[in-house]
């Protein structure tokens, strides 16, 4: 069972965004993104569930618009529930299937720059989302990730990291030319947990004896 | 990959044994260790003189734990998007911003700190730009200092500071940087590695008195150099069939590792091979001679398994992105749209922030 923890909406649950973006928008001429929503998502493969780390950077001459989404009401203020619906938005919008059947992804955590970064298009929302699965099976899988939020003004990064678990190893990645969907296709090894203790120990005497003969070896003449 | 229990027993033996019968792989040479610790010790000497210079206020501002969070604050933002702490330079003395920029001259080759002195003149010029020569805070706002207020740039923006008190035996961490820029380099005794730091530029390309300064150039000369080496079957597995728009493990990043992809280094010709670690001296190379030259033979060994990845045109000159990434090394170059704006990234992911050397 997995636990949800509460949003960390902090400075972003009052702020009058408007102003705010009017004003960062007015004293700078950014030097980063302006008119693209960078989505980068990071996926880590586990034998039991997926987990997606997706960090989102609206271009400054986005964020109006983007803060209009998050303001429902249009009151000029964004509260916790606001954000709360920007974000289950974003995660509905993801799809994650394995070997054919789709995952149910989860929120697991999300955190909200501050106004005047997000104004300046140097402001990150990021979120933790996290698919379960059934244990894997030994053998080739393929693990599909589509994200379609914001599309129309999106740039993406999709890529799988190094899974953690030795039993575990990607083959091969393939995206859309835009990244915005990413196939991996990994293995899974059969577990490791057969290997008792027994084993172990004879492992350990086997490799000390190893050492000994090729040290002693190596000082002979 | 796929290992039958019954095997394991075996299979755990003869990894012991190999790695018990390894030489050290980490670090320098028993010879060039002496030299590395001579610029330890020289480092060390240089960043007391900058304490010397200090009030009390001063090195508390520039002192930090060695478990502080100060270890992993850093960005490519400038001051105003992002809140550093340490010792501004814009903030210092004369004899204090000398004892500054001593410091760091002893720490990198004479092509690294010629590297970072550029990039702050490139924010610099950044900043003419903006509002014209010496011109003050951008129209509408007031001074930023740590990241309230507008955004501000220039070489006054960067910031030093040390985690952990700097010693010639224990860990610490040399930190400077500002927009564009974020230089860790952690000490142990005799070895140092930079890694992670982030280098960039806008503008890439600017001139002072005549001259054409391009802080980053080499790095993109260099690679497209090599991409144009490249036969058809090469630069079909180097080149990623999409866009890489942004540096994937990039700052905040820390502790990740991707799965690598491209064209194996295994694959190219000794010539090439040498061109790739030019590329990569660009980045290893930032540090002193006594601590990149082990370094880069760490890289050079782990060649076979070090992968080089393409993604946009290969004409030279043109916005294209490239990472290079083995066991101990991830580099990153990318640029934000065109060619005049540009980020990278270096990493170890074995030893970012010397968790290798603490683990000794």
């Amino acid at each position: 069972m997995t636990t949800v923890r509460p949003l960390r909406a902090n400075n972003a649950v009052l702020f009058a965004l408007s102003t705010a973006i009017a004003l960062a928008a007015s004293t700078t001429a950014s030097a980063h993104r302006l008119d693209e929503y960078l989505q980068a998502a990071r996926i880590d493969l586990q034998t039991d569930r997926v987990t997606v780390d997706l960090d989102l950077t609206p271009g400054a001459a986005l964020a109006e618009s983007i803060v209009a989404t998050i303001d429902r009401d249009h009151d000029g203020v964004t509260s916790r529930d606001e954000l709360n619906a920007y974000v289950s938005g974003i995660v509905s919008q993801l799809e994650i299937a394995l070997d054919g059947q789709r995952l149910e992804p989860q929120l697991m955590s999300s955190t909200f720059p501050a106004q005047e970064a997000l104004g300046r298009g140097e402001g990150t929302i990021r979120l933790q989302v996290r698919a379960a699965h059934r244990p894997l099976t030994s053998g080739r899988h393929q693990l599909f990730f589509s994200n379609h939020h914001f599309a129309r003004q999106s740039v993406y990064l999709a890529n799988a990291l190094v899974p953690g678990s030795t039993r575990l190893s990607v083959d091969e990645q393939r995206r859309t030319v835009d990244q915005r969907e990413l196939t991996i296709d990994y293995s899974a090894g059969a577990a490791l947990a057969g290997v008792s203790s027994n084993g172990i120990l004879a492992g350990l005497v086997a490799a000390i004896l190893i050492v000994r003969y090729t040290r002693r070896n190596a000082v002979r003449p | 990959m796929r290992v039958a229990a019954g095997s394991g027993a075996v299979v755990f033996a003869v990894f012991v044994a190999v790695v018990a019968t390894l030489p050290a792989q980490r670090g320098a040479a028993p010879s060039s260790a002496t030299a590395s610790a001579d610029v330890t010790s020289r480092v060390v000497t240089a960043a007391q003189k900058v304490l010397s210079t200090l009030d009390d206020a001063g090195r508390a501002k520039v002192q930090f734990p060695l478990d502080s969070d100060q270890r992993t604050r850093w960005s490519n933002l400038p001051t105003g998007a992002f809140t550093r702490q340490g010792l501004r330079l814009g903030d210092l003395t004369p004899a204090q911003r000398t004892a500054a920029m001593a410091l760091l001259e002893t720490a990198f080759s004479a092509a690294g700190y010629r590297k970072v002195t550029e990039i702050m003149r490139a924010d610099d010029a950044f900043r003419d730009s903006r509002s014209g020569p010496r011109g003050g805070p951008p129209p509408g706002g007031g001074a930023a200092r740590g990241g309230r207020g507008p955004v501000a740039f220039g070489a006054d923006e960067y910031y030093l500071a040390f985690v952990g008190a700097p010693s010639t035996t224990a860990r610490w961490i040399l930190q400077f940087g500002g927009h564009h820029l974020a230089i860790n380099m952690t000490f142990t005794g005799a070895r140092a590695t930079l890694a992670p730091s982030h280098t960039g530029a806008q503008p890439a390309t600017f001139t002072i008195e005549g001259r054409t300064i391009r802080p980053l150039g080499q790095e993109s000369d260099r690679a497209f150099a090599l991409m144009a080496s490249l036969n058809p079957e090469q630069q079909k597995q180097a080149i990623l069939p999409f866009s890489v728009s942004d540096l994937v493990l990039g700052p905040g990043q820390d502790g990740r590792t991707i799965q690598p992809e491209g064209l194996r280094a295994s694959a190219l010709s000794a010539s090439q091979q040498t061109t790739l670690m030019e590329i990569v001296r660009e980045w290893a190379g930032i540090a002193h001679d006594g601590f990149a030259t082990p370094r880069l033979e760490e890289i050079r060994t782990n060649l076979p398994q070090t992968y080089f990845a393409w993604s946009g045109p290969t004409t030279p000159g043109s916005a294209a992105y490239f990472r290079i990434q083995g066991p101990t090394l991830v580099i990153e170059y990318a640029p934000q749209r065109d060619v005049d704006h540009i980020h990278t990234i270096y990493r170890d992911p074995t030893n970012d922030y010397g968790s290798a050397f603490a683990r000794k």
